[in-house]
């Protein structure tokens, strides 16, 4: 994996990266929401082409949030080998 | 200006969604679950469902006339389409109920502007010329040099006229020419049969050639169409 991505998991800064989604999404919702009510060529092409590409990075960088999180949590992936309990020892 | 129904539904996801972002931005909210959970609505669900609706108004928007005409190079023929005196083809077929207001859609639906390659070149080709050329020049300038890209496909009338109508059939011009017609080989649309589906843009001198001259593809297709 390219290392830079890999800091990014390590230690990004999720609510920096949030706040950056959030930009983004607003300004892929406007695009988005302006071909709703003028549905002449540039509206509906900037809505289709632009707004989208925007609104999907912002979701990506919360997807990337999501994950970034998971990898910091503590989590079991399997089931746990046999408990010891005390009296087999 | 026309708004759907389903389109309130995409602004309302689309304001709903501002909303749960702009909070986050102003307040900063520590991460917990349910801070997530909001943003999960706020940048995923509410946003998908406002692109997802999006895509099929901004599909349905391209087959209005409306939209045809907000490049001005268009003018004329819409111009022409709906005049209530004209007798082109397409201005009858702009007079009907059904598909009056999407009749440029219904005559040109390979038009490279429709369906998903509107974002994709073939559907920018026009806008391309559009914004490199035609957009510096008056309808008037432009008429002369808009040309179908390629001979008009009967395929595209026939979709409607079946061609296995009585009355149809009863006509000598079409039994004669059957196959033909069904073939492509000589065109609906032509001086000499049902003539030009926008007469007005024809020099008058054309009137009088056979229908066969129209397919003589003489025009040229342009570039990237
Ligand atoms: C971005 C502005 C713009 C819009 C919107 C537009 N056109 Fe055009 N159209 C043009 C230009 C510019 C040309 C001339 C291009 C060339 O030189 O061939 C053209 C040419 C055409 C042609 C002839 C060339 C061909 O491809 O056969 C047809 C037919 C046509 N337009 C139909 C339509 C229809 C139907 C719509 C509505 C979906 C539409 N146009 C919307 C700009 C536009
Ligand atoms: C009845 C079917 C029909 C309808 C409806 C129709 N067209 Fe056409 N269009 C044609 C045919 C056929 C041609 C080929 C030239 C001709 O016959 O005039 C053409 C040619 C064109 C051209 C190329 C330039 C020219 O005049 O030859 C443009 C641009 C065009 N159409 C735009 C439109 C627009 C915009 C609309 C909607 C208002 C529309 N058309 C509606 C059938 C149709
Ligand atoms: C979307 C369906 C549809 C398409 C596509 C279509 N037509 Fe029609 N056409 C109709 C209907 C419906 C009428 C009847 C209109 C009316 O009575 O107002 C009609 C009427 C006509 C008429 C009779 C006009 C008159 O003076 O009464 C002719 C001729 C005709 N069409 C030819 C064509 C040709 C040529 C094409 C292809 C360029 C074509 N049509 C494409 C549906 C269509």
């Amino acid at each position: 994996m390219n290392r830079w991505f890999k800091k990014l998991l390590d230690r990004g800064s999720r609510s920096r990266l949030l706040v950056v989604a959030c930009v983004l999404g607003l300004i892929g919702l406007a695009l988005m929401s302006w071909s709703l009510f003028d549905q002449g060529w540039i509206p509906v092409m900037m809505a289709m082409s632009i707004g989208q590409v925007i609104g999907t990075l912002s979701f990506g960088l919360f997807l990337l949030v999501v994950i970034i999180d998971l990898r910091r949590a503590t989590f079991r992936p399997s089931m746990p080998a046999q408990a010891s309990r005390k009296e087999d020892r | 200006m026309h708004v759907s129904p389903l389109a309130w539904i995409a602004l309302t996801c689309a304001v709903v969604a501002a909303v749960i972002m702009l909070l986050y931005l102003v307040y900063r909210p520590p991460l917990d679950g349910k801070t997530k959970g909001f943003l999960a609505l706020g940048l995923g669900v509410l946003p998908i469902m406002t692109a997802l609706i999006g895509n099929v108004e901004g599909l349905r928007a391209t087959e209005h006339q409306a939209f045809c005409g907000s490049c001005h190079t268009m003018d004329f023929h819409i111009a022409d389409a709906n005049d209530p005196d004209s007798m082109g083809l397409a201005a009858i077929h702009s007079r009907t109920k059904m598909f009056g207001d999407r009749s440029c859609y219904v005559c040109h639906k390979d038009y490279g502007m429709y369906g998903y390659t509107l974002t994709k070149l073939g559907g920018m080709g026009h806008v391309y010329y559009f914004l490199t050329d035609y957009a510096w020049e008056d309808a008037h300038e432009s008429l002369p040099r808009v040309h179908i890209a390629r001979p008009f496909r009967n395929d595209n009338c026939m979709q409607c006229h079946s061609t296995s109508g009585r009355i149809w059939n009863g006509v000598p011009d079409h039994q004669g020419l059957l196959e033909d017609l069904r073939a492509g080989q000589t065109s609906c649309a032509s001086a000499g049969c049902h003539g030009y589906a926008h007469p007005f843009s024809k020099p008058p001198e054309d009137e009088t050639e056979p229908a066969e001259a129209r397919l003589d593809p003489g025009v040229k297709a342009p570039e990237g169409t």
